[in-house]
């Protein structure tokens, strides 16, 4: 079985700050065969499951793009940003190879435009926009990855 | 020249924060203050919502310690409800409570703090991290995300969502637990009591390794407050407030938590969003106090559990004869205590037959339009004062976390680490020494975590001013 994960995380009371965790929730309520996760932030317990996946998405809110997009990640210790607190995917991705001596065949990092942080539920029109597509683009992978085999 | 140095952000604590150091003519330290970036603005934001909605939302400010929101917040509910919950409702809630603490400890001991204790405060920053800690030792690294990850099962279990669960609610619990479920944390209990012991046995090995660092990591004379049960004993859902001071003396006792405000008071800094709350009878800033495991294992006057209970009483013999471990480095060791009280606690809970009651939510209508729900989260004591109108929207709301109760002592703990190792006539700070001010606030586990964590939003900069406020120096770390 090929196992896929998906990772939403966010502050859902910091506006667009939620976009991952928002696309998380549509993909499992759209696509209930795949595992969605949604958290406030990447922990270092995520790891196992990881190690236990062939495809992994982590979704999360990104004030630097301005359309969502996918991108390819391989492990990686990121020195530079040492807080466990704050691991990145790249990081999560070295502590499964490390521990499990295992990782998925492809993992993405997914980008959805955010502008407004500030306190709110709700989020920004143009990010609203991005989570649905976003939501397209993973869609789009997973049945890509599928059809490879 | 006066120089001054900021380290910005704090790493390996939650939230945003920075330090800095402020160098007086003759290059020593003459001051130290912990800034907090982050604006807490969740008290206004939940104005206009409905009390039910509370603990839903208050849970989800924080992505490190929701459960205890969930249950403080539940608590002001009962409160405004003038509800007593079943028995079964509070025993679960117990329940959840101490996966709380077990997660949020074990994150705090084995990711945050085991890097500077097991690799040293000089070893490379570059692998002074959870990766280091693998490289170092990888069965002790993976047993402390297995124990992160059995509180964290809990919390799913029985809010069937791992974080910002709505499981409890004003009047008690949503769900009873199912017995399947009960006999699976059963199953977790000897990996994970093994695991805290070994915390234990690490932890005794890195007092003997840093004998040198220790007497200057916050080490001095506070009040410590946090609650006790009805005959004294180590309490973390109910009881009384106890305030005891550096020297062992009661100062106040069987406090109800619901008259917290008549105690303490809250001062503000223009420097730092964290407020300062301070005991109102000794004044601000000398009205100063820790909260948390440091506090919470020196003011009881014993443990139930009786494992927990034996190193308890190691942990009082660091006193000596002052009977108050004063040095906030032991907060550690009393993390780990406090995590193998969790682990029995548990156990005891979970074998308890009445936890499998199905009379779980008292159910009644706004009966005040005043409430307060107080607990002792991971870092302290945590209150809620929630006030409403008679259709239960909240007014008014006042959040007292444990982080913002351990302010005063950060800034006191950073300055004392500051003075100590910095020799300011060098004009350089190492990044050992940096590392060494930061683990002074990691002792007690800050939780900021009101913060985005979006990509690109978290910069990594120390700076270094003169006394005109001129840019000298600027690295990334």
């Amino acid at each position: 079985m090929r196992k896929t994960l998906v990772v939403g995380y966010g502050n859902t009371l910091r506006g667009d700050d939620a976009a991952g965790i928002r696309a998380a929730e549509l993909i499992a309520k759209q696509h209930p065969e795949n595992n969605c996760v949604c958290v406030h932030q990447l922990m270092p317990e995520l790891a196992e499951q990881i190690a236990e996946s062939d495809l992994v998405f982590f979704i999360d809110a990104d004030e630097s793009t301005s359309q969502p997009y996918a991108r390819l990640i391989s492990p990686s210790i990121n020195s530079d940003q040492p807080h466990t607190h704050f691991i990145s995917p790249e990081s999560l991705l070295s502590l499964s190879q490390q521990l499990y001596q295992s990782i998925p065949s492809k993992v993405y990092i997914i980008g959805i435009p955010a502008s407004q942080f500030e306190f709110s539920e709700e989020l920004s029109e143009k990010t609203k926009i991005s989570v649905e597509a976003a939501v397209e683009i993973v869609i789009e992978l997973i049945k890509s990855h599928l059809n490879s085999f | 020249m006066s120089k001054t140095i900021t380290l910005a952000p704090v790493t390996r604590i939650e939230g945003h924060a920075k330090i800095t150091i402020q160098l007086d003519e003759n290059n020593d330290v003459s001051d130290v203050r912990f800034h907090v970036n982050e604006f807490r603005g969740f008290e206004k934001f939940t104005e206009g919502r409905l009390l039910w909605e509370m603990p839903g939302i208050t849970s989800r400010i924080c992505g490190i310690c929701p459960a205890s929101h969930l249950v403080t917040s539940s608590k002001a509910g009962d409160d405004i409800l003038a509800v007593e919950i079943p028995e079964t409702a509070e025993k679960l809630r117990r329940l959840l409570t101490l996966a709380q603490w077990l997660q949020s400890h074990a994150l705090s001991f084995f990711h945050l703090s085991s890097p500077d204790f097991l690799l040293g405060f000089d070893s490379d920053p570059a692998i002074r991290n959870v990766f280091g800690l693998i490289a170092a030792d990888k069965e002790f690294t993976k047993r402390g995300i297995r124990l992160r990850k059995f509180g964290q099962e809990i919390i799913e279990i029985l809010g069937s969502r791992r974080i910002h669960t709505p499981w409890t609610v004003p009047g008690g619990v949503r769900d009873p637990l199912e017995p399947a479920k009960k006999d699976y944390m059963l199953g977790w209990i000897p990996e994970a009591k093994e695991t805290v012991q070994l915390a234990l046995e690490a932890i005794k090995k890195i007092h003997k390794k840093y004998q040198k660092e220790i007497p200057e990591f916050g080490n001095f004379r506070s009040l410590l407050v946090g609650l006790v049960t009805k005959d004294g004993g180590l309490e973390y859902y109910d009881g009384y407030l106890r305030i005891k001071d550096g020297n062992d003396n009661t100062i106040a006792d069987k406090i109800e938590p619901k008259k917290y405000y008549e105690h303490f008071g809250e001062a503000v800094e223009p420097w730092s969003y964290l407020k300062f709350p301070y005991y109102k009878q000794f004044d601000y800033p000398k009205g100063i106090y820790r909260v948390g495991p440091l506090a919470r294992v020196n003011i009881c006057d014993y443990i139930e559990t009786p494992l927990a209970e034996a190193e308890r009483k190691v942990f009082k013999a660091l006193s000596g004869n002052v009977g108050v471990v004063n040095n906030s480095f032991y907060y550690h060791y009393a993390r780990c205590i406090e995590m193998l009280f969790a682990v029995e606690k548990i156990e005891m809970l979970l074998n308890d037959p009445a936890i499998l009651g199905t009379n779980v939510r008292s159910m009644a209508s706004i009966n005040r339009t005043e409430g307060v729900g107080c607990s002792e989260a991971p870092r302290g004591v945590l209150f809620h004062h929630y006030y409403v109108n008679k259709d239960g929207v909240i007014q008014k709301a006042n959040l007292v976390i444990a982080t913002a109760q351990n302010n005063i002592a950060m800034n006191r703990t950073v300055k004392q680490i500051a003075a100590h190792f910095i020799d300011g006539k060098k004009g350089k700070i190492t990044e050992g020494i940096l590392n060494r001010v930061e683990a002074g606030i990691r002792c007690y586990d800050p939780c900021l975590s009101c913060s985005t964590h979006a990509l690109g939003k978290m910069p990594m900069a120390v700076e270094l001013f003169n006394s005109k406020g001129e840019l000298l120096d600027k690295i990334n770390r």
